[in-house]
């Protein structure tokens, strides 16, 4: 493999291949599908192509018009991927757009857009959502900082709770930024199932698993479970069934 | 034609298998369970996903089966329809299960085998099996050989040997015909269906032998 490193600093652009480390700093654009083992980008970056990178790093703002393969990555700011992202390990700060995201651990804070599936092993979020198909982890952890929305939830443990976040915090802040302003902090979506349920402030259709706590700010049509089931005061639930 | 497939829902599946949540959607994740099987419908209760019965229960069946033995990448390789092996080279198709010594007289060929190549045996061969005539199984080897779009995503997909009586000059005779098609697959009332087989799991089949073979 060639071990080809390049710096762009100020503006510049570069051609797609294979490359050894890829540094922009400042506005670089990446013409044709890149393949590197560092990809680090700081200020604004567009890549018009896959992007295939061992390590990636960008803050401030990078877009990707192809899919983003990466082991490991981190992203602050504005982090738009046109295709699919697919990472073992991905950290992310700010608002991220993506067609669909699929993975092992993934973590954000911020406002996160998915047209289609989120499918990890952990998924780990502050902030609000807008996801267009399933929303599937082991383990899905979600603490609302405004809306959210999946159409389907599922996984082995799904942990939602209403944020604590004073109004005024940066997330919040950036958050009413992005959403407008709004201090409403709920989730809904179609179906959630998953063997070990926890929610707050949750409107669902059909909450369906095994242990089930519907919590403070809830309101399900129907939960069906098998083992247990909570509901807090001031939750509604209109139907349940056990089995 | 045959009745369209039986479809069961979600809970259902739980119900009967013991498994969990958490395994459901892990390995429809890991492919395990081709995203193809899950049916989104219209219930009373709003919208509840369905699965094709036969195929569902098979396939939990062989992963509670399989997963102690192979780590479940693995079996995703072997499992899933949609990961085709490329780099198969069998030498000897007729040491594999599924098309075994009824397959031997529908090689044309000695040396290796691709996946394809192995898949068309095996479709002939249980052919043989079912009552066909050796030309009729080496016509539906032909078929399926040239099927290979199909065999990488064989959901839905029949391969069907079908005879059709045809009259010349007087004189009446039957035509044996093969196809390889996405169901539902309307033949003119002159056919006569003698075997149809699911793709599906005949590409399982041959994906399994040959997981089984690499183990020994």
């Amino acid at each position: 493999m060639s071990e080809r490193n390049v710096t762009i600093s100020g503006s510049g652009r570069i051609e797609g291949g294979t490359y050894g480390t890829v540094k922009i700093a400042g506005s670089g654009r990446v013409v044709g599908d890149l393949t590197a083992e560092e990809f680090k980008a700081a200020g604004s970056a567009k890549v018009e192509g896959n992007l295939r990178a061992q390590k990636f790093e960008a803050a401030g703002s990078f877009k990707c018009e192809g899919d983003l393969v990466v082991d490991e990555g981190e992203a602050a700011g504005s982090c738009k991927v046109v295709g699919r992202i697919k990472a073992k390990e991905l950290k992310l700060a700010g608002s991220v757009h993506a067609k669909s995201i699929s993975g092992g651990y993934f973590r954000a804070g911020g406002a996160l857009t998915v047209e289609e599936n989120v499918e990890v092993e952990t998924f780990r979020i502050i902030g609000a959502f807008e996801i267009g198909g399933l929303l599937s982890a082991d383990r899905v952890e979600v603490e609302l900082e405004g809306r959210a929305r999946a159409r389907e939830i599922g996984g082995e443990k799904i942990l939602v709770r209403a944020g604590q976040r004073s109004l005024g915090g940066l997330i919040t802040t950036a958050l009413s930024l992005l959403f407008g302003q709004s201090s409403t902090k709920e989730l809904s979506a179609e179906v959630i199932e998953g063997d070990e349920v926890e929610l707050e402030a949750t409107q669902a259709k059909l909450v369906r698993g095994g242990k089930v706590k519907i919590g403070p700010g809830c309101r399900i049509e129907r939960v069906e479970y098998t083992e247990s089931l909570e509901v807090a005061p001031g939750a509604v639930v209109k139907e349940e069934v056990k089995g | 034609m045959e009745p369209p497939e039986e479809l069961i829902p979600k809970k259902e599946v739980l119900r009967l298998t013991g498994i969990s949540y958490g395994q459901l959607y892990r390995w429809k994740r890991l492919g395990l369970i081709p995203e193809a099987w899950f049916i989104r419908r219209s219930t009373f209760t709003g919208q509840e996903t369905f699965f094709p019965k036969e195929k569902i229960l098979k396939r939990i069946e062989d992963i509670l089966r399989l997963k102690d033995q192979y780590p479940l990448e693995e079996l995703v390789r072997l499992l899933s329809p949609e990961v085709v092996p490329a780099e198969v080279a069998h030498p000897d198709p007729s040491t594999l299960a599924p098309i075994g010594p009824e397959g031997k007289e529908l090689l044309w060929k000695t040396g290796e085998h691709t996946f394809t190549e192995l898949v068309a045996l095996a479709c002939g061969a249980e052919a043989l099996r079912r009552g066909a005539k050796s030309p009729e199984g080496k016509l539906l080897v032909e078929a399926v050989r040239g099927a290979e779009e199909a065999i990488r995503a064989p959901t839905g997909f029949s391969v069907i040997l079908a005879e059709k009586n045809v009259e010349r000059e007087g004189f009446f005779f039957k035509a044996p015909l093969a196809l390889v098609g996405r169901e539902p697959i309307l033949l003119d009332p002159e056919c006569r269906v003698k075997v149809r087989l699911d793709l599906e799991k005949i590409v399982e089949a041959v994906k399994l032998a040959l997981g089984g073979e690499e183990r020994e």
